[in-house]
């Protein structure tokens, strides 16, 4: 899988592109809008990260171009402008998903997983993992055949750890991925019970608590 | 434009500024120490000391876009990014969000309606007001407690109405509690003081009203109204 991450802020593209490579994507760097469309008529990519403050051609209007020319590879916009209005623009424009800085590498990994199966030819809904299942699309959760019932936020915390198996999630990462990144009313304890009804219902061995840490579904 | 305006006005660009250029350094940290927390080769009590530190700047970005919110209610700009949305269904999952944690001090919310309406809003906003004043609810009022939640739309307003059989706030502190930084010598909660004045913020965006009614020792009721 090729992403472009196309972020003007050496540093913290940088830093993107060294998560990205430790999950073994092929990566592609662009300091500016101009640069972003020549790599991207130019070669094949998966899917394009995008921030939207850059000198000269801004993310919003690469985003424009890219759509008008009837391209349609996923788009994730980043930013760190007033939030809630370049999200609107950028959905606008075309983007498929937002995240406004700073961002945790959990959540930006996840809606890249996300992003890349929502776009991929072959569409499995279902993922699998010793005796547990969820069905992403019908939104069911099956432990050894048994449909269990799950609450929409137990739900959306099991897909996340069953997406990204292996990775270690902060109870912060987590209210952000439940509850938005913008709310600033955050509450750990609030996870905590969640992770706790959950683990009532799906047995206490997939997910694993890593104390003062977080929490981790290991595979 | 008067001079003052001018200045004011410029000091309200700068200050926008200010606060945008903040959370890029905010991110590049909080991307550094994020990519070591899964690692396994560092010790366990320095992977706990980054946790921490990683709620910290969090911590500052909150307050930075809770300031942010306090400057934007005062422009006209938020609106730009208003979609007519369902208030009803907003409300529902804020409460569906919270009720895991009226459940843990044994409380109950309950959420009556009458009707479903939609209205112009940014439901980013509008989401954290309602959290703000439910979670209120939540912590102030003891274990065993009640929280109630009742939509109702008449001729002109729709209304939200948020009641709660908790600590109470006393008539003198009424004005004060949606002063921004304001800290009521009564809490013993964590935070900065910026919920209620945010919350106050986010609805004279929405040309909405907020009312407070307490009395000490029975409990406190927010009323949220918008203009059909």
């Amino acid at each position: 899988m090729r992403i472009l991450v196309v972020e003007d802020e050496r540093k913290l593209s940088d830093n993107i592109c060294e998560l990205l490579h430790k999950e073994l994507y092929d990566v592609e760097q662009a300091f500016n809008g101009e640069d972003a469309l020549d790599r991207v008529y130019e070669q094949h990519f998966d899917l394009i990260l995008l921030d939207i403050m850059m000198p000269g051609l801004n993310g919003i209007e690469v985003l424009k171009a890219l759509r008008e020319a009837e391209n349609s590879l996923p788009v994730l916009m980043l930013s760190a402008r007033d939030q809630v209005q370049d999200r609107v623009n950028g959905l606008d424009a075309g983007a498929d998903d937002y995240l406004s800085k700073p961002f945790s590498n959990a959540e930006l990994l996840a809606r890249i997983r996300s992003l890349l199966r929502r776009h991929s030819e072959v569409k499995n809904s279902v993922i699998a993992y010793k005796g547990l299942s969820i069905d992403e699309v019908k939104k069911e959760v099956r432990l050894m055949d048994d449909i269990i019932e799950l609450t929409a936020k137990e739900f959306k915390i099991l897909e996340l750890f069953m997406l990204n198996p292996n990775v270690t999630f902060t109870r912060l990462q987590l209210s952000e991925y439940i509850w938005g990144d913008e709310n600033t009313e955050r509450s750990n304890n609030a996870i905590d019970a969640h992770l706790k009804n959950l683990r009532k219902k799906i047995g206490e061995t997939y997910i694993e608590t890593i104390r003062s840490v977080g929490y981790i579904l290991k595979k | 434009m008067s001079e003052l305006e001018e200045y004011k006005k410029s000091l309200h660009r700068v200050f926008g500024e200010f606060l945008h250029e903040i959370k890029t350094p905010l991110a590049i940290m909080r991307t550094h120490l994020e990519s070591e927390i899964g690692n396994e080769l560092i010790p366990m009590e320095v992977r706990q000391k980054i946790v921490l530190d990683v709620e910290e700047i969090a911590r500052i970005n909150d307050l930075v876009n809770d300031v942010k919110t306090l400057i934007d209610g005062e422009s006209d700009l938020i609106r730009s990014s208003f979609k007519r949305e369902s208030l009803l269904e907003l409300v529902m999952d804020v409460v569906e969000t919270l009720d895991v944690l009226a459940q843990q001090k044994d409380q109950k919310i309950s959420l009556v309606s009458q009707g479903n309406c939609e209205i112009m809003m940014n439901s980013f906003k509008l989401k954290q007001l309602f959290f703000n004043l439910i979670n209120n609810a939540i912590k102030y009022t003891e274990p065993g407690g009640r929280i109630s939640v009742v939509f109702s739309i008449d001729k002109e307003n729709i209304s939200v109405d948020i009641k709660d059989t908790g600590i109470g706030i006393s008539k003198e502190e009424q004005e004060m509690v949606f002063e921004a930084f304001y800290r009521s010598p009564r809490t013993k909660q964590e935070g900065v003081g910026l919920g209620l004045a945010v919350s106050l913020a986010i609805a004279r965006m929405h040309d909405a009203r907020i009312q407070l009614q307490s009395q000490l020792g029975i409990g406190s009721e927010f009323k949220i109204s918008f203009k059909r």
